[in-house]
């Protein structure tokens, strides 16, 4: 029917854009928030370039991508809480717990060390899942439950080491921490493979759709028959488990199970979801994005370093990204709303 | 009632039409409340099965139970003869049962396309979803339901209507035998309408069964083919509606005689008591949502606004308000000039504005009745630094009374009030902040008629008290019941004004689709031959 016609009358029409795919494509780009953050970040990169030329060499360009895969793997899971809605203040000890519990396992049994890294990911699954449970089942408020988890498990993992490394653990195990392909490390390539299967679950499957849409309206999802507590719960298994899955590889680089591991990963697991778009009040957020903005959290960092600032100002360059990106969450909420 | 019980259905009202779904003697017991008392409704196959009854009259119980979102507590369902038990609104759906809700089911954050396959989605090998197959049928059925919105659009970029029609579509996408629309027209425009109407004959033809809940009386008459009433959980009557007329509908609601239901007495008009000078609303994207817009309003007059949805009526409203700080224009109230101002300031200045979205703008939703009240005027309760409980309570307590709100307890929480009620509230707590003028957004929408006089009574005596009224209808029979002058937008320009007196339903509607390209006729007539105007 012509646009013109009489039903179209009224808000319609006039909502509808009026010029071409040039306009749209242009649109989608500056709606895009993984592409805005990313010329961000080129900007910042050649600025801490201008000041200090090596930060661009391969070498610190590896230490960097290293470093961005820990940071990024917890920003993930964080970032799928967010979509659903929810939110995972235990993510960074979840990810030191397992590496803790693996390490252990290597350290006082003849366990496979592999298999002691899976079971690491299955402490990580549990802690999850008890998270998801409570939220669910329980009802339970997620940030309250998941903030009480992250100081259970810190005391666990000072019951079980005293505060003290655990050290002497298999060398075997080490490639996937410190090895790269390439130039391209380990810990970069794994981070990247899960990106892509989470990209795929969450844009092409109908479980990805319909964890977005609890996180944009759980009256709409639960009255289509969406199983929101099965999918809320199923959420928070990822999260843990893809926290595990950055402290093991943290454990493999390090070769020895740190208590601390995981202690600064909290902030920036949402700082760089934030920044790649997803809402603190649910249903948005993509992996591009929250890549890009973990990228972006370690770029920061390292220009700390590189630039020769002492680093105690991290924190507080932490602390400011995440503030800006909850401005942005904000400004991006009114503009819709 | 006095009269006789009207007969029911099976025993001679309806003979040659098949009963597709049968409620059977059902009952629904809340704490506290009975909700439905052994309620017999019939749901006759390739039909319009109008169920009316005033807000809390059980017809929204009666449609969660056959929707399966509730379980009944005594008697039972039967489809096509066989009794059902239905366990979830999921296993409803797979019966052929599917629903509309009145509020919107809507995901903001997935586009359209992925709102009306959801909990459906089309995936062929059962994970990965098949988007392409989703937007094309998408927009198929938009083509039916004549809109061109695009299925890559986000939910939240939808106007309310649009979003309606969303609702509609999502309904449509599955293979429903029954189809429960609950007040499906009450975001929707004239024109809209109609074009629901025709999908709801399609679907009629189609052999579906539609169960149709409104408040809007002419509506039912005109589309409906059995009326069934409800009246305080009971089953008051069931009719053809070939047999039945408007006032006989509302005697059955209300169970007295409607003459004179609502309609405005006359009041002594005052001088002039606000001024508006060419008020000027910018629309993103160019445009303007308020197009130089001038009009004055005297004391103890009631001013009804008529116009489509989109007309810019409730910017109007909000550019008064002082909601936007952008828009352009003069107000002159009691013939000074007031500052651009902000809400709070307007407030203070004695403009008050009772929004046209209850839920979302209207009343803070966690909180009680009183709270509710006081919540615009709370800066009158200090005593020094504290809150005064006791002027609280007389001040909430005469409000209670003089708007009789229904209410045990104003400590009630406000979502356990009725829609009319919750209205009163909002009505309540706009006159706490002791206003000059008064301007009411939609102030009938979703109430049921009885609620609907008292809230015009309450206007109207508001106005003989002084007061300047300013209301928006989109309902021609009540703005011009309740108007003393009619000013009809269109298109962010005021089209129309005529007293009361002068006005004709086919005057406001000439003049509410003025701008639109051609002379419109937006009538909800069926016989209006609206598709035949097709612009250059």
């Amino acid at each position: 029917m012509s646009e013109e016609s009489p039903m179209n009358r009224g808000w319609g029409s006039e909502a509808a854009p009026k010029t071409g795919w040039l306009r749209r494509t242009w649109e989608t780009i500056i709606q895009s928030q993984a592409l805005v953050l990313l010329l961000f970040l080129i900007i910042i990169s050649t600025i801490i370039w201008l000041i200090s030329p090596r930060f661009l060499e391969v070498g610190n360009l590896a230490v960097v991508t290293r470093q961005t895969s820990f940071i990024a793997l917890v920003s993930l899971g964080q970032m799928l809480c967010l979509i659903a809605g929810v939110i995972d203040l235990s993510v960074g000890t979840t990810a030191g717990f397992a590496g803790i519990c693996a390490a252990l396992l290597m350290h006082n049994t003849t366990m496979n060390p592999y298999l002691a890294m899976a079971c690491g990911l299955l402490v990580g699954a549990t802690v999850g899942l008890v998270n998801g449970l409570l939220v669910t089942r329980v009802k339970l408020n997620p940030f309250i439950t998941t903030l009480s988890m992250s100081f259970i498990i810190s005391g666990l993992i000072l019951v079980v080491t005293g505060g003290w490394a655990i050290p002497n653990l298999p060398e075997s195990i080490q490639w996937l921490g410190k090895d790269s392909v390439g130039s391209v490390p380990v810990p970069t390539i794994v981070t990247l493979i899960v990106a892509v299967i989470l990209a795929f679950v969450l844009n092409r499957t109908f479980i990805g759709r319909h964890i977005y849409a609890i996180g944009g309206n759980k009256d709409a999802a639960l009255i289509v028959g969406i199983q929101v507590n099965r999918l809320t719960t199923l959420v928070y298994i990822l999260s843990g488990t893809l926290s595990a899955l950055a402290g093991v590889l943290m454990l493999a680089r390090l070769a020895s199970g740190q208590p601390t591991v995981g202690d600064t990963w909290l902030l920036p697991s949402f700082a760089a979801p934030i920044l790649g778009g997803a809402a603190l009040n649910g249903g948005a957020g993509s992996v591009l994005g929250t890549l890009v903005g973990a990228l972006l959290m370690t770029v920061i960092q390292n220009a700390i370093v590189m630039t020769g600032m002492t680093v105690y100002w991290e924190n507080v360059v932490i602390g400011l990204v995440l503030v800006a990106a909850i401005v942005l969450d904000r400004v991006r909420t009114a503009k819709r709303g | 009632m006095t009269t006789a019980p009207t007969p029911l259905a099976g025993q001679s009202a309806a003979q040659d039409d098949a009963v597709a779904l049968h409620a059977d003697q059902v009952t629904k017991v809340f704490p506290g409340t009975v909700a439905l008392d052994h309620v017999d409704f019939n749901v006759y196959r390739g039909k319009v099965n109008a169920l009316i009854g005033e807000n809390g009259a059980g017809k929204s119980t009666l449609m969660k139970i056959m929707a399966g979102v509730e379980r009944p507590t005594g008697g039972e369902l039967l489809l096509d003869g066989k009794p059902i038990q239905l366990r979830s609104p999921l296993h409803a759906e797979q019966l052929g049962i599917g629903i509309i809700y009145q509020e919107m089911n809507l995901c903001p954050n997935l586009s359209v396309a992925e709102n009306i396959y959801l909990g459906r989605e089309l995936a062929p090998t059962g994970l990965v979803v098949d988007k392409k197959a989703q937007r094309t049928q998408t927009r198929a059925l938009m083509q039916r339901l004549e809109h061109a919105i695009d299925p890559d659009t986000l939910v939240s970029d939808l106007r309310i209507g649009q979003q309606q029609i969303v609702e509609i579509a999502k309904a449509l996408a599955q293979d429903v035998r029954i189809l429960i629309m609950d007040e499906p027209t009450s975001a929707l425009s004239a024109s809209e309408v109609e074009v629901l109407f025709k999908v709801i004959a399609d679907l009629k033809a189609h052999g579906v069964s539609i169960i149709y809940i409104s408040h809007k009386l002419e509506e039912i008459t005109q589309i409906s083919d059995y009326v069934t009433v409800l009246r305080d959980g009971r089953l008051v009557a069931e009719a053809r509606n070939a047999d039945i007329d408007v006032p006989w509908i509302i005697e059955k609601m209300v169970g007295k005689n409607p003459a004179n239901l609502f309609h405005k007495g006359h009041t002594e008009v005052g001088g002039e008591i606000l001024r508006v000078e060419e008020i000027t609303l910018p629309r993103l994207g160019g445009g303007f949502a308020v197009d130089h817009v001038s009009l004055t309003l005297r004391r103890g007059e009631v001013v009804g606004i008529y116009g489509l949805m989109g007309a810019g009526r409730s910017e109007l409203f909000e550019c008064l308000a002082g909601v936007h700080p952008d828009a352009g224009g003069q107000v002159f109230l009691e013939g000074k000039l007031l500052p651009a101002g902000n809400v709070s300031g307007r407030i203070s200045e004695g403009i008050v504005l009772v929004p046209e979205d209850r839920q979302r703008e209207g009343l803070v939703q966690s909180l009680s009745v009183a709270h509710n009240v006081l919540l615009a005027s709370l800066r009158n309760y200090f005593n020094g630094l504290f809150l005064a409980p006791r002027k609280e309570q007389t001040a909430v307590t005469e409000m209670i009374k003089g708007l009789t709100i229904k209410v045990a307890d104003p400590g009630q929480i406000i979502t356990s009030l009725s829609g009319g009620n919750q209205q009163k509230v909002v009505v309540a707590k706009g006159l706490l902040t002791s206003p000059k003028i008064l301007l009411l957004d939609e102030p009938s929408r979703g109430i049921d008629v009885a609620a609907k006089s008292e809230i015009f009574a309450i206007m109207e005596r508001l106005a003989a008290q002084g007061f300047g009224v300013l209301f928006i209808s989109s309902e021609l029979k009540e703005v011009m019941a309740m108007s003393d002058r009619i000013l009809v937008m269109s298109k962010g320009k005021i089209t129309g004004e005529f007293l009361r007196e002068e006005a004709t339903e086919e005057a406001l509607v000439a003049a509410s689709a003025i701008g639109h390209g051609a002379a419109e006729n937006g009538s909800k007539l069926a016989t209006a031959a609206t598709h035949e105007i097709i612009t250059a």
